[in-house]
């Protein structure tokens, strides 16, 4: 076998390449009108100088993976950079990561992985340098979200979406009861999909024909305003998988109750699924 | 854009204010077994219960209902069920068509939605 060519401005660190590997960028995003820069040099066999890798990369908004393979040529890798050339994603809502591949679509073989975490308008991943980091790393996506608004009769149901996992820190919603004679208590549950593992009654009654607030927070003690219209209730902060879900259950609950749209305040995470 | 879900008539945008996708679900629907003093056991959606004031509990039904109320328009709930509604809603993405366009296919498209003028409906 003949020896590697020596190249003439090469690192120490360059990565040799033989041809068929390429570099393979995956995203998993759930901001709007986000594009990537992949970004490098590589240094050709029998060049002198390396090359410039500019490259773009649109990033889904539904937080499934997106994935793009940019062929390399024999030579040498010395260095790779993402960042967000276009919209403008906050730390915690375009996550990336890029590999050398061998081979192309679903049947390449992973060689390496050179960088991963997540990218901004203004904050770079590049190899070498950057940490290997994980999704659920970092402080999170601080989301506030308004769910949907149900129909009277309906109680309020909030499902942490596919490719994400939340913090809840906050919930707010009114309900507005009918002339129905009944007091009503309202509950917080939080389940799997199928089965509750956490309730946090409000130990408050509501009679017919009024509007109430109520706060659902893991920051204070419970309490009633004594002449207002806002119950605070305290729940445990409980990371939430993709699936679980956030319910209102209304003892009592009469034909026209209405609940109006919550507020959630959540920390997300990504958490790619493929 | 305001949606309005065709199976369960929950209101939603399908993007929030900062810019992220909103996957609307529908909540489940509850089926009561509710007993009535005039009517015997009724199994039906609380929908179907209009005038009837709903109680959870026999031992704490004198508390709960005011004074003056007509027994026989109160129902006492015996069982309740939360069921998946016929038309059930999942914007999840169950599989996605394509490597590199915004296609999918949602984890249940149930019903349908409409479009809904946001100046009809309900504030937030």
């Amino acid at each position: 076998m003949a020896p590697l060519p020596s190249p003439a401005l090469v690192g120490v660190d360059g990565l040799y390449c033989t041809g068929e590997e390429s570099l393979r960028l995956t995203s998993w995003n759930s901001a709007a009108s986000v594009r990537l820069a992949l970004g490098g040099r590589f240094l050709q066999v029998g060049r002198e100088r390396p090359q410039s890798i500019n490259e773009l990369h649109t990033p889904l908004t539904t937080r499934a993976a997106n994935v793009t393979d940019h062929a390399l040529g024999e030579g040498w890798l010395q260095g790779v950079t993402v960042i967000a050339s276009s919209g403008t994603p906050l730390t915690g809502a375009c996550f990336v990561r890029v590999d050398l591949v061998r081979g192309r679509g679903a049947s390449a073989t992973i060689l390496q992985t050179l960088l991963q975490g997540y990218v901004t308008s203004s904050q770079r991943r590049a190899w070498p340098g950057s940490e290997i980091e994980s999704s659920l790393d970092g402080p999170g996506l601080l989301r506030s979200i308004t769910g949907t608004d149900p129909a009277a009769n309906t109680e309020i149901q909030e499902t942490v979406p596919t490719g994400a996992q939340w913090t809840l820190l906050s919930m707010r919603a009114a309900l507005v009861t009918d002339v129905n004679a009944a007091n009503r208590e309202v509950a917080l549950t939080v389940d799997d999909g199928a089965a509750i593992y956490a309730e946090f009654a409000s130990g408050a009654a509501q009679a017919a024909s009024l509007t109430r607030q109520y706060t659902f927070s893991p920051a204070g003690l419970r309490g009633a305003a004594a002449v207002g219209t806002s119950h605070m209730v305290a729940i445990a902060p409980l990371a939430l998988p993709a699936g679980h879900r956030i319910n209102t259950v209304t003892t009592n609950r009469q034909a026209g109750d209405n609940w109006g749209a919550p507020q959630l305040l959540v920390i997300e995470w990504l958490e790619p699924t493929a | 854009m305001r949606l309005e879900c065709r199976a369960c008539r929950g209101t939603y945008d399908d993007v929030g204010e900062d810019g992220v996708a909103y996957f609307h679900v529908c909540p489940l629907e509850l089926i009561l077994t509710v007993a009535m003093d005039d009517a015997g056991i009724i199994d039906a959606p609380l929908a179907a219960l209009r005038g009837v004031a709903i109680v959870h509990d026999q031992a704490t039904k004198g508390k709960l209902i005011a004074d003056g109320v007509d027994p026989a328009t109160i129902g006492v709930v015996l069982e309740s069920r939360s069921l998946v509604r016929l038309g059930h809603r999942d914007e999840n993405t169950a599989a996605r068509e394509g490597s590199s366009r915004e296609t999918r296919r949602l984890k249940s498209e149930g019903a349908g939605t409409r479009r809904v003028d946001v100046a009809d409906a309900s504030p937030r």
